[in-house]
């Protein structure tokens, strides 16, 4: 810290900063105070952040596994994906659309499913990003629908972070193969670029389902190619991303037969151009256009007269773009307004029998959004600051929606913050639950359904002792109005959407986190949640407890340490429950001179192969069984 | 899936992706980034007419805390017509400063001596509701600053508009 640094060495820190204009300082980021992530306690939310320096700690691959080690929050995986579960829901036959997933503050969740993609689906990979953001709580006022529980915001390296090239290859146990490309820098008019290539290739393991009574080895393959582009000039930024991962499903769901490789392929592309300028002194204005794409097709073998392949099928592409105005003008207010308009002009869905060719379902759509925002941002005193925010949306075939939200936070001294947190979120029901029907096989649309709304109430504590000591408490009520579930109409037999009732999730979080000069890092957090419907029924797929412990030893005999614990407690399915388990991944790192390092990872070290509820599609299977300990061994380099 | 041949356009367009720009800058130091802020907001205050007698502009300050060690490096800045003097002094004996950094613990010193012309500077929080004129903070990140307008306008200063629209939080009266 700057407090043990010789006086010369402050002095030229000092030289380089002093005849910067005050609008660049103030710009500046601090390299030395904290070695938290450092979010400011004046933010409006509870935000969370997973850096750089945690991912390569911890092995993280994937956003998921970034996420999993955060307060609160469970992942579970069918083999299809990866489910965020957060603040005790993960309803196990939604396909993640109530969080938002941004790409730099660019809305990516796909236009038939609204789905979150978090796992090895997911669009980037970790060597790309700089950090995961995870905003708790409603922010429908600011970003529209599907902002239910939270969003998840990943930031890309910049070139000048990369600044060279930084190649990856990974083998693993399951015949895994992973390897990257990045290059980045800054060129010499100041212009900022960055691509980057991820492949990967896991041929799948052995995976025991006692429904069946046998194993099925190797038909749990995932495979995927990213690809990621990024420029920047001024305020100009341009960037796109690319990718296809293909995934096999052991598990035999919706009736397939079990044994036979099944193939699901999920594609998504985005460009992005967003441009930021300050037209005027107090003004500030942010122009964005994206286009993205999103393609899946999954074939699912069934038994017959001669055995059948059933495809499934949808594609997306959407079109929009955002005008955004941030003024400064007002002393003491930094207001912030906004609209936003969206073209899904095609969503499509079909479901068909390929050989003999028999076409149950085929869908063409298209739909709107739009939307306008405004936000205050008031700082009455230097410990009274005020957010106010409401959003307006009209999204096509239903009325618009409001969404408000309100943080008052209490700074009673440097080191605390308090907030008091109220929102309004909704979600209209995705193009999949609205329009899917498999030729009344199993599930039929659900034309009726209507938009979800939750009201949510958080009181939080965060608190520094010192500059190595980190604690933070909140308390919670989420109450979902309407929750979209699906259900079986008893007229015939079929699952269908429906607005299922309400749901009410009250809970508690503490945490603990330590970081020294050294580098130690230790973290843990503590969750207490209890999440019943209308009928005060435990919600499937919501563990009461979860606990986390993470911690991260530099230089431990030359080698560096990381190790988590994730404790998930016992877990309600469709027919019983599900015990609790505690994962322990373990990564050690050992760097080999300036340019490389070697990294060796195990997760799940106790080889626990614990189980996740599973929805009812799935059936006989209730939980689904995980892979169990696997490892990986890295090389990582940098010229 | 054509993925070998994704990879090597990919290598193609960094191959000609052309020359390699400056080392990119060192993010600063805590303590140099306040002083920095500090000295940039001081060039922007408008003394009471006769109370700037000399050309050299006389900047005190009150030992205590890391700011208060790191403003030494100001000493021989340039400042207006004149350079920067800095001068470690004693909370009570403020005759002949123009602008006074006191650390957190020390503000309520200087009420008894508030003066017109005398500009107050600290850092920490809350401190502007104690009377600071300037107070600078560290916001997550970054470095914010917070004016006391109203105490700054009864010692006859004024502070320009750029100032204002930059501060993070103003107290009027």
């Amino acid at each position: 810290m700057m407090t043990g640094l010789p006086a010369a060495a402050q002095e030229l820190a000092t030289l380089d900063t002093l005849h910067l204009p005050l609008e660049s300082l103030l710009k500046l980021e601090v390299s030395s105070v904290s070695k938290f992530p450092q979010t400011t306690l004046d933010a409006p939310a509870l935000v969370r952040v997973v850096e750089r320096d945690d991912m390569r700690a911890f092995g993280y691959h994937t956003v998921a596994d970034a996420l999993r080690g955060l307060p609160g929050i469970d992942v579970t995986q069918d083999h299809s994906y990866s489910f965020l579960g957060v603040r005790g829901f993960n309803r196990p036959d939604d396909y993640g659309s109530r969080v938002l997933l941004l790409v730099d503050g660019l809305r990516l969740n796909d236009g038939i499913y609204d789905q979150a993609q978090v796992g090895s689906e997911a669009i980037l990979d970790t060597p790309i990003l700089k950090r995961v953001e995870y905003f708790a709580g409603p922010t429908s006022s600011l970003y529209g629908g599907n902002g239910l529980f939270g969003v998840v915001n990943l930031v890309t390296r910049s070139g000048a972070e990369i600044d060279g090239w930084e190649p990856r290859v990974e083998i693993g146990t399951r015949r895994s193969r992973r390897s990257s490309l990045a290059f980045g820098r800054t060129l010499a008019g100041g212009q900022d670029v960055v691509f980057y290539a991820s492949l990967a290739d896991d041929g799948g393991g052995s995976l025991r389902f006692d429904e069946y009574g046998a194993s099925a080895s190797r038909l749990d393959g995932d495979r995927y190619a990213k690809f990621f582009a990024k420029f920047t000039a001024g305020g100009l930024r341009l960037s796109a991303g690319f990718n296809r991962r293909t995934k096999d499903n052991p598990a035999a769901p919706y009736g397939t037969r079990f044994g036979v490789a099944s193939e699901g392929m999920d594609e998504q592309a985005f460009v992005e151009a967003a441009y930021e300028s300050m037209p005027g002194e107090t003004l500030s204005r942010l122009v964005r256009l994206y286009a993205n794409h999103y393609r899946y097709r999954a074939d699912w073998p069934f038994a017959g007269t001669p055995n059948y392949v059933n495809r499934d099928r949808a594609q997306a592409q959407v079109a929009g773009g955002e005008y955004r105005l941030t003024y400064r003008g007002l002393a003491n207010h930094v207001v912030v307004g906004g609209v936003e308009v969206r073209r899904n002009w095609r969503l499509d869905q079909g479901n068909a029998d390929l050989n003999p060719a028999f076409t149950y379902l085929d869908v063409r759509r298209a739909a709107n959004t739009a939307g306008a925002y405004a936000q205050d941002e008031w700082r009455l005193s230097e410990r009274w600051l005020f957010n106010a925010g409401l959003r307006f949306d009209k999204v096509s075939d239903f009325s618009g929606e409001w969404s408000p939200r309100l943080a008052a936070i209490y700074r009673p001294d440097g080191a605390t913050a308090i907030k008091l947190l109220y929102g309004r979120a909704f979600r209209a029901p995705n193009q999949y639950e609205r329009f899917y029907g498999d030729g009344n096989v199993t599930q039929k649309p659900s034309p009726g359904a209507k938009p979800e709304r939750i009201t949510t109430q958080e009181l939080a504590l965060e608190h520094f002792l010192g500059r190595e000591f980190r604690l933070g408490a909140s308390l919670f009520h989420y109450d979902l109005e309407g929750a979209l579930e699906q259900r079986i109409d008893p007229a015939d037999g079929l699952s269908r959407y429906v607005n299922g009732g309400n749901i009410h999730v009250v809970g508690g979080e503490i945490e603990a986190e330590y970081r020294n000069e050294a580098g130690l890092r230790l973290k843990s957090s503590l969750t207490h949640q209890e999440a019943r419907d209308e009928d005060r029924r435990w919600l499937t797929n919501s563990p009461r407890n979860l606990a986390k412990v993470q911690a991260y030893f530099p230089a431990l005999a030359g080698w560096d340490v990381g190790v988590e614990f994730l404790g998930t407690g016992r877990r309600r399915t469709q027919l019983g429950d599900v015990g609790g388990y505690g994962l322990v991944n373990l990564t050690v790192n050992r760097r080999l001179g300036a340019e490389a390092e070697v990294r060796l990872g195990v997760t799940d070290l106790g080889n626990r192969r614990h189980r996740d509820p599973t929805p009812g599609y799935y059936a006989p299977i209730d939980a689904m069984p995980q892979v169990g300990r696997q490892a990986f061994l890295q090389w990582l380099g940098h010229f | 899936m054509g993925t070998p041949r994704t990879v090597c356009t990919l290598l193609l367009c960094l191959a000609v992706c052309g020359p390699v720009g400056p080392a990119r800058a060192q993010p600063a130091g805590d303590v140099a980034l306040r002083v920095a802020v500090l000295y940039n907001i001081v060039q922007f205050v408008q003394w009471p007419e006769g109370s700037a007698g000399a050309k050299d502009f006389h900047f005190c300050v009150v030992e205590g805390d890391e700011l208060a060690a790191g403003l030494g490096t100001l000493e021989g800045q340039p400042l207006g017509a004149g350079k920067v003097r800095v001068r470690t002094v004693a909370s009570g004996q403020l005759t002949g400063c123009q602008a006074v950094y006191l650390p957190a613990a020390g503000i309520a010193a200087p009420r008894a001596g508030r003066e017109a012309g005398l500009l107050t500077l600290s850092s920490g929080h809350g401190l502007v509701e104690q009377g600071v004129m300037v107070n600078v903070v560290q916001d997550g990140k970054r470095v914010a600053f917070d004016i006391g307008l109203g105490a700054l306008r009864r010692a006859g200063m004024s502070v320009s508009a750029k100032v204002l629209r930059l501060a993070r939080y103003v107290k009027e009266d």
